[in-house]
C-alpha cells in the first residue's frame, strides 16, 4: 500500500516519540489525519487537535527519517491501525492503539485463537504451576497465549507456552514499557524468546521506562487481542482484574482458576467466580470456553491437534504421586496444604517434634511430594 | 575478644556475646509467605538487601514469627511452663559442659567429628545440602553444633541422627527466609 509507506510509518514513530505523547493524544492527532500530514501540521503548529501547540517546538527538533531508522535498527515494526500487519482483533476496538510497536511477527495472531493468561506478580507456587501448565497445554493445542511478561503468573504462562515445543502456537506479549526495554530485568531472556518465537507488542515509544500507569493501560490490549481471558491468581484489587474488566466491557468471556479461600493470592480470582465468571481447571476447560466464544462470533473453533478427538490432555489434577507410606511422613504430608503452610501450623496439626517434622519434610521434598520454601512447605 | 589498637598501644577487651536480632520480612510486614504480601517485589528485594549474605550466614537460628490468630490472643491455650523449659536447657548445658565448653557454639571445629558424631543418614543429609549449594562451608560446622544442641535438648544420646540435623538445617534457613526465595 502506498498510503502507508516508510514515510507514514516514520512519521507515526516520530509522533509517538514526542515528549509528553500519550496514546489518547496520539489518537487525537491521527483522527482524520495520515501520520505524515499530522506530522507536518503538528510541526507547523496548525493541527486542530493540538491547539496549544504543545508539540510544535519538540517536533521541529525531530527528523522523522532519523526516528524511523532508529526504530528499524532496534528491530521494531511500527504498525498503523488501518495498515497491513496490524492485529485484526484490534481493528474496530474502541480502545485500540492507533500506533503499535512490534518486535517479532504479530501475524501469528491471525487464523489462530488467542487466550490471555494473566495474574498476580506475587504468585504462589500453585499459581505459577497452573499458569505454566495452562500455557504449555494451550500452546500445544494451537492457541496463542497472550500475556504481559510481568513477574509471577505472566512469566510462568509465557515460559509454559515456549516449553510446548515445535509445532505449538507461539506466544504474544503486550508490554507496558517500550518494546526495547525488557522489564522486569530478570525476564530479559524470556522476553527475547517470546519476541523470536512470537511477538512483543507495545504502544509506548522506544525507550519508555516502566511507570505504574502504563501497566493497567496495556491490559486492555491484552484483553482485546484474546478470545478468552483466564485469570490464574489475583489479589483483591490486583492489576489483572483490570484485564478482566476490560474483557467484560468487550463481551470477551473471563475465566478464573479457583483457589483456596484461605489464600490471599486467590481472593481476586475467587471473587470473579462469585461474580459469575467461568471456573477453569485446565486447558481443556479453557478450550471449551474458546469454542463457545468463537462460535458466538461465527468463527472456527480451535482445531484439535495431535491425533483425533480429545487430543487435549486433561490437566493432572491428582497429587504428584501416591501419598507416602511412612507413618510420620504421611502425617506431615497430610498436615501440609496446597498453599504455603508454615512449620508452626504443621507442628500444631501433627503434634510431632520439630526434628521429626523437618526430617520427614526433607524426605518428602527429595521425593518430589512437597515444595520447601523459607519456613514453609506446600504440596508439590 | 575485641582488640583496640592506637598509637600508644593496644587494649584487649573480653567479648563473648549472643546476637539476637529481629526484622520484618518486607515493608508491609506480611511477607514471608508467598501471596500474603502486597509489597512490590522490587521494594521487598531492596528491603532485605540491606543485610549482606555473609552477615546472614552467621545467624544459626532463624525463627519466623507469624502474627498470632485473634483466638490465641483472646483465650490463649496452655503453653509449656517456663520452669520445664529452663530445666531442659540446664540439662542440655550440663551435657555441653561435659565436653569442656560452656555452650556447644564454642566447640572447636577440629574436634567436631569426636564431639558431634553423625550417623549415616545424618551424613547423607548434610552432603545433599552441601552439594546443592544450600549450605556453606561455614554453615556446615555451625549446623553440626546446632544439631548437637538439638540432640542435647532432646536427650537423644551421643550419636547425632538425621532428625537433629534436619532441624538444625531448618533453623538455619535464614537467607532464604529473608529473601522469600521460591520453593526448591
Amino acid at each position: 500500500m502506498t498510503r502507508d509507506g516508510p514515510d507514514q510509518r516514520a512519521a507515526a514513530a516520530a509522533l509517538l516519540d514526542l515528549p509528553g505523547m500519550t496514546p489518547v493524544r496520539l489518537a487525537g492527532l491521527l483522527d482524520g489525519f495520515r501520520p505524515a500530514l499530522a506530522w507536518s501540521a503538528v510541526r507547523a503548529g496548525t493541527h486542530p487537535a493540538d491547539p496549544d501547540r504543545r508539540f510544535a517546538s519538540a517536533a521541529r527538533g525531530l527528523d522523522p527519517g532519523e526516528v524511523g531508522r532508529r526504530y528499524r535498527q532496534a528491530g521494531v515494526d511500527v504498525l498503523l491501525v488501518d495498515s497491513p500487519g496490524y492485529p485484526a482483533a484490534l481493528v474496530g476496538d474502541p480502545g485500540a492503539p492507533v500506533v503499535l510497536c512490534a518486535v517479532g511477527d504479530p501475524g501469528v495472531l491471525e487464523a489462530r485463537p488467542a487466550v490471555a493468561v494473566v495474574g498476580t506478580r506475587s504468585a504462589t507456587p500453585y499459581g505459577t504451576r497452573v499458569a505454566s501448565q495452562l500455557g504449555r497445554d494451550l500452546a500445544a493445542a494451537g492457541v496463542v497465549v497472550v500475556s504481559g511478561l510481568a513477574r509471577g503468573v505472566d512469566a510462568a504462562a509465557h515460559s509454559g507456552a515456549l516449553a510446548a515445543g515445535p509445532g505449538a502456537a507461539p506466544p504474544v506479549a503486550v508490554v507496558g514499557t517500550g518494546a526495547d526495554v525488557p522489564y522486569p530485568r530478570e525476564n530479559r531472556m524470556l522476553w527475547d524468546r517470546v519476541a523470536r518465537s512470537g511477538a512483543v507488542l507495545s504502544e509506548a515509544a522506544l525507550g519508555t521506562p516502566a511507570r505504574p500507569r502504563v501497566f493497567p493501560a496495556r491490559n486492555r490490549i491484552i484483553a482485546a487481542l484474546s478470545d478468552v481471558v483466564v485469570v490464574v491468581e489475583s489479589h483483591r484489587g490486583g492489576g489483572s482484574l483490570y484485564t478482566a474488566e476490560a474483557a467484560a466491557r468487550r463481551a470477551i468471556p473471563v475465566c478464573a482458576v479457583p483457589g483456596s479461600v484461605l489464600s490471599r493470592a486467590s481472593t481476586g480470582t475467587n471473587g470473579l467466580l462469585v461474580d459469575g465468571c467461568v471456573p477453569v481447571r485446565d486447558a481443556a476447560d479453557v478450550l471449551t470456553a474458546v469454542s463457545l466464544a468463537r462460535q458466538g462470533k461465527g468463527m472456527a473453533p480451535p482445531a484439535p491437534v495431535g491425533g483425533g478427538g480429545g487430543a487435549v490432555p486433561r490437566g493432572d489434577r491428582s497429587p504428584a504421586g501416591p501419598p507416602p507410606t511412612d507413618r510420620v511422613q504421611r502425617s506431615v504430608w497430610e498436615a501440609v496444604d496446597d498453599t504455603p503452610t508454615t512449620a508452626e501450623t504443621v507442628l500444631l496439626r501433627t503434634d510431632l517434634s520439630l526434628s521429626a517434622v523437618t526430617a520427614a519434610s526433607e524426605e518428602l521434598v527429595a521425593a518430589g511430594l512437597l515444595t520447601a520454601g523459607a519456613g514453609w512447605w506446600c504440596r508439590a | 575478644m575485641v582488640r583496640v589498637s592506637r598509637a600508644r598501644g593496644s587494649v584487649t577487651y573480653p567479648a563473648r556475646f549472643l546476637l539476637v536480632a529481629a526484622m520484618n520480612p518486607c515493608p508491609c510486614g506480611d511477607g514471608g509467605t508467598p501471596g500474603a504480601c502486597r509489597c512490590p517485589p522490587a521494594a521487598r528485594a531492596r528491603y532485605v538487601r540491606r543485610l549482606s549474605g555473609p552477615l546472614l550466614d552467621r545467624f544459626d537460628l532463624t525463627v519466623r514469627v507469624d502474627p498470632p490468630a485473634a483466638d490465641d490472643l483472646v483465650s490463649p491455650g496452655p503453653g509449656e511452663a517456663t520452669a520445664a523449659v529452663a530445666a531442659r536447657v540446664a540439662a542440655a548445658r550440663y551435657r555441653a559442659r561435659s565436653r569442656g565448653v560452656m555452650t556447644n557454639a564454642a566447640l572447636p571445629a577440629s574436634g567436631l567429628d569426636g564431639s558431634v558424631p553423625l550417623d549415616g543418614a545424618a551424613q547423607d543429609l548434610l552432603e545433599r545440602h552441601l552439594r546443592s549449594g544450600r549450605l556453606s562451608a561455614r554453615g556446615l560446622h555451625r549446623v553440626r553444633r546446632v544439631a548437637r544442641t538439638v540432640a542435647d535438648l532432646g536427650d537423644t544420646g551421643p550419636i547425632v541422627g538425621a532428625p537433629e540435623v534436619a532441624e538444625a538445617l531448618f533453623l538455619r534457613g535464614s537467607r532464604a527466609l529473608l529473601l522469600g526465595e521460591e520453593g526448591r
